[in-house]
């Protein structure tokens, strides 16, 4: 055999590795997406009624999600490419992640909210969803859903005060065949539950443990969604798999789109569930688009790119790929002024440097704590860490009515007094036997790196000499249950304080708050609200909670809180856009293309 | 040959279980708790508190309560049983799925990148030598050295900047088997294919040059030159031959490296291959997937050195195993 031949049987070699590859290629076709379409049935099911918008004379203001967010008649039709920056984890389960990561392409499946939901344009009000009506007994420990009558599921089979019951049950108690169990939700109504009951198939009870005044605004939260239908979820717990998910079941859902294709890695598209219960305030069905393809983009450079050239007509929500404003300022480059549109958008969490006030040192004194409060400069913070895209506030938003009248105007926070406020705080330290500063054990989220280091210039130009430590959320998560650090950058805080479950996690004795103290006034403040009569009675506690954590005891030094931005081609008309959380309001059901 | 083919193939078990051993352990010695990972991420993402309880709970239910050899039992077995190590953690996703569904697109960029490195490298690296230290050479070994130095994803951004800056135009979304949809299979694989075959082809082509010019000074090229041979039949015949063989056997080894570059180069361009998922699972600690693909990342290095090493004997005579 002479060389030039072994040379050939090389190359031959090669080739047969490349068409073993094709072949491979074939095997895994994408033509078998994960899982099997689910296609809604046409004749099962009524058509919905042209109903009153989101129906009923409920407990809460009528919704107009359409009428504010459109000028003109919303033509049907047409399929928008939005981007998602990451397969849904944990089998698009909202019962196991709120991860925007699930939200962003399952909000448009399985729709917002549950019974009830945050109303699209006031995250603070409530809004029918698939309960037309609710109420509560006088001292507030039971209340009483109505369920809409038009209501299916994406298979046609109809939505029954069972199936709700089914869905609460699954998320407030979790379920146990055998030796496997499923544990419970962590969402702020569930600990309030006692039981559930559905005497009929429109009425579902919910027993409450103790009296809570605002729970429909606790079980309204936009993430917790029912995606679990009982008539294919039951079977396979019976069976043992009581870890089910809804992509498990083929994602049959409640929302305005159903999953036409999967295809994890790259895409997964919606399209349009005909019998969808919703309708515009004229008696028009929702949705008007005939799909939504999102695509799965998980570099945020890649994203940009495809939506520069057309590929994509939005881009996609969350942390890393909410735009920047360098991104921003290239993005606006590629197209002409009205072109596209930069959607702002809060963030769920309000941002603070939390103290430890539980480990011996420096901490401990309440003048220290202070004059770090007074020494930070927020707005330079917003500037030099989102690049302006934030604001300053305290434990609340400063534009609600939760928070303190004025108190962005007040020392640590109002950018006219800075240096007065510098002064002083130079003045407590020294007072508290500090006046060379102290060294500080400063604990950071690592993704939050770039949050953490604009902090740790201005704590040493303090004379506080920080050592930084970067770690991982498994770290992160132990560490704060240790207690073993002097202060962490703190974000889970919520806006609103009808959330109290979350902010008793993260500002009160808990072991998994980041600040931590032994003070039980604190707590006291959680459980006052809780059982508050009426809103003006919860918001003059919330601000006597805040001028007392965030001020007085400075037990964290409540800094600001990021705008998201995304940017959406000009002719795609009726988003939602939610100023206050921006993982809300992402079923699209009054989306419309106008090209 | 035959023994010494045996005999590596078994010299594979003590090595993949050495590897699995140290790819456990290295996972299981990282900081933190991985039901803390995710509770903590539930927490700071989705807006939830969490208990001590739940830690519990998560824990028994993710097995991270069982002594560490049961836990490296259970994995082991299920790497051998078909399962390849269970199921993801983040999506759930049973891992024979994973990879049956995301190994084949990364073993055809791979061929992708070698073949078009092949194409170019080669006569590139005869070219190179035969303009020894000419212009054409110093053009050549120039753009060898940028292919070997620049890092991959940074090429890989400013390729997509070009686009979209001069040509208003980017790679589609949504990838499409090659079965499917071919030219929208080319349209997303050409790129990170070219990108990493400058690289590869960069270290081939510096091979083939160094190997041709060797051979040129052999003293049978120099004999076919004296017998009047053209310049083309003494390339052609007497030396590409004899450069191929170390090209052929390092190339080969070099393939291993390529799987490095596909990790980011799937991010960027929405890639739906191993390398994709490796990034989503390190970051989210979903070790299971971690460790599994890390062990199949071992075997098919071992699996490439044995098939390299075979084939060495093939092509080259010369060289015979005992």
């Amino acid at each position: 055999m002479t060389i030039n031949n072994r040379v050939l049987k090389a190359l031959v070699l090669l080739t047969s590795i490349l068409a073993l590859t094709m072949v491979l290629a074939a095997c895994a076709s994408d033509d078998d997406p994960t899982p099997t379409p689910t296609r809604a049935p046409d004749t099962q099911a009524p058509a919905a009624t042209a109903a009153p918008s989101d129906g009923g004379d409920g407990a809460a203001p009528a919704p107009t999600p359409t009428a504010m967010m459109m000028e003109e008649e919303a033509p049907y039709g047409g399929i928008v490419n939005f981007s998602t920056r990451a397969d849904p984890p944990l089998g698009w389960d909202p019962m196991r992640s709120g991860s925007i990561s699930v939200l962003m392409p399952a909000g448009s499946i399985f729709g917002m909210g549950n019974m009830i939901r945050q109303c699209p344009d006031d995250g603070t009000a409530v809004c029918p969803g698939v309960a037309t009506e609710w109420s509560s007994n006088d001292d507030r420990t039971s209340w009483t859903f109505t369920l809409r009558d038009d209501v299916y599921w994406h298979d046609g089979v109809k939505l029954t005060a069972a199936d709700v019951k089914f869905w609460l049950d699954l998320a407030v108690f979790g379920v146990t065949v055998g030796e496997n169990s499923r544990r419970p939700v962590s969402w702020n109504f569930a600990r309030w539950v006692e039981s559930v009951e559905a005497p009929d198939d429109l009425t579902v009870v919910i027993n409450l443990k103790s009296a809570v005044f605002d729970f429909d605004q606790l079980l309204a939260v936009d993430n917790q969604i029912i995606a679990h239908p009982r008539h294919l979820m039951q079977p396979e717990i019976d069976a043992g798999n009581v870890n089910v998910s809804p992509l498990d079941i083929g994602l049959v859902a409640l929302g305005p789109f159903y999953l036409e294709e999967y295809r994890p890695g790259s895409v997964a598209k919606m399209r349009r569930f005909d019998q969808y219960y919703k309708t515009d305030e004229d008696g028009n069905q929702l949705p008007y688009l005939d799909g939504i393809d999102f695509y799965i983009t998980p570099d945020p450079s890649g994203m940009d790119t495809a939506f520069r050239t057309g590929r994509l007509d939005a881009t996609a929500r969350g942390s890393g790929f909410q735009l920047t404003p360098e991104r921003e300022a290239a993005i606006l480059s590629s197209f002409s002024p009205g072109e596209v549109t930069i959607l702002e958008m809060a963030q769920s969490s309000f941002w603070a440097l939390a103290f430890n006030t539980l480990r011996e040192g420096p901490l401990q004194d309440v003048r220290v704590r202070q004059a770090i409060h007074l020494w930070l400069d927020r707005p330079e913070l917003v500037q030099v860490t989102f690049g302006g895209f934030g604001k300053m506030t305290g434990m609340f938003d400063p534009d609600t009515a939760w928070a303190n009248p004025g108190l962005m105007e007040t020392a640590g926070w109002n950018p006219a007094t800075k240096d007065a406020d510098r002064q002083q705080a130079k003045a407590l330290l020294a007072e508290a036997g500090y006046p060379d500063g102290f060294d500080a054990e400063f604990m950071c989220r690592r993704l939050w790196g770039f949050v953490c280091e604009p902090l740790v210039g201005q704590l040493e130009d303090l004379g506080v000499s920080i050592d930084l430590q970067l770690v991982d959320d498994a770290t992160r998560a132990a560490r704060t249950l240790e207690g073993s650090y002097d202060m962490v950058m703190s974000g889970p805080t919520l806006a609103l304080p009808s959330q109290y479950g979350s902010i008793t996690s993260s500002a009160g004795t808990s072991a998994t708050a980041d600040p931590k103290h032994n003070d039980a006034k604190v707590d006291d403040f959680f459980v006052r609200l809780a059982g508050a009569g009426s809103v003006e009675e919860r918001i003059e506690i919330a601000q006597e909670m805040e001028r007392y954590v965030a001020v007085e005891q400075a037990y964290g030094a409540w800094l600001y809180t990021e705008n998201t931005h995304t940017v959406v081609r000009e002719y795609v008309k009726g988003i939602q856009v939610p100023i206050d959380n921006y993982r809300r309001n992402l079923d699209f059901a009054t989306v419309w293309l106008d090209k | 040959m035959q023994k010494y083919i045996a005999r590596r193939v078994l010299l594979f078990i003590p090595t993949l279980l050495l590897a699995s051993v140290l790819i456990f352990g290295i996972l299981r010695i990282l900081p933190g708790d991985v039901a803390l990972a995710i509770l903590g991420q539930e927490a700071v993402e989705g807006g939830g508190g969490y208990t001590e309880t739940q830690i519990r709970e998560l824990r028994e239910e993710l097995g991270l309560n069982d002594p560490l050899p049961i836990q490296y039992a259970k994995w082991a077995w299920s790497m051998v049983n078909g399962e390849f190590g269970g199921e993801s953690i983040r999506s759930t996703e049973p891992l024979s799925s994973i990879i049956a569904r995301r190994l084949p697109v990364t073993l055809q960029l791979t061929v992708y990148t070698v073949l078009l490195s092949i194409i170019v490298a080669v006569p590139l690296g005869v070219f190179s030598a035969l303009y020894q230290d000419k212009w054409p050479d110093y053009v050549l070994r120039m753009g060898a050295i940028l292919g070997q130095s620049m890092p991959n994803f940074w090429i890989a951004l400013l390729l997509l900047l070009f686009m979209v800056t001069q040509i208003g135009w980017s790679p589609p979304l949504g990838y499409s088997n090659i079965w499917v949809d071919p030219f929208h299979h080319l349209q997303i694989m050409i790129w990170p294919a070219l990108i990493l075959a400058w690289r590869f082809s960069a270290y081939m082509t510096r091979i083939t040059r160094s190997g041709m010019l060797e051979v040129l000074a052999q003293d049978y090229v120099r004999t076919a030159k004296a017998k009047g041979l053209g310049q083309q039949l003494v390339v052609r015949r007497h030396s590409l031959p004899n450069v191929l063989i170390p090209v052929i056997t390092l190339g080969g080894l070099e393939v291993s490296t390529l799987l490095g570059g596909t990790v980011i180069l799937e991010n960027i361009f929405g890639i739906p291959g191993l390398g994709q998922e490796i990034v989503v699972a390190a970051v989210g600690r979903d070790f299971p997937v971690v460790q599994s693909l890390a062990m199949m990342l071992v075997f098919f290095m071992l699996a490439l050195n044995l098939v390299v090493d075979i084939a060495y004997s093939y092509v080259d005579p010369r060289v015979r195993y005992s």
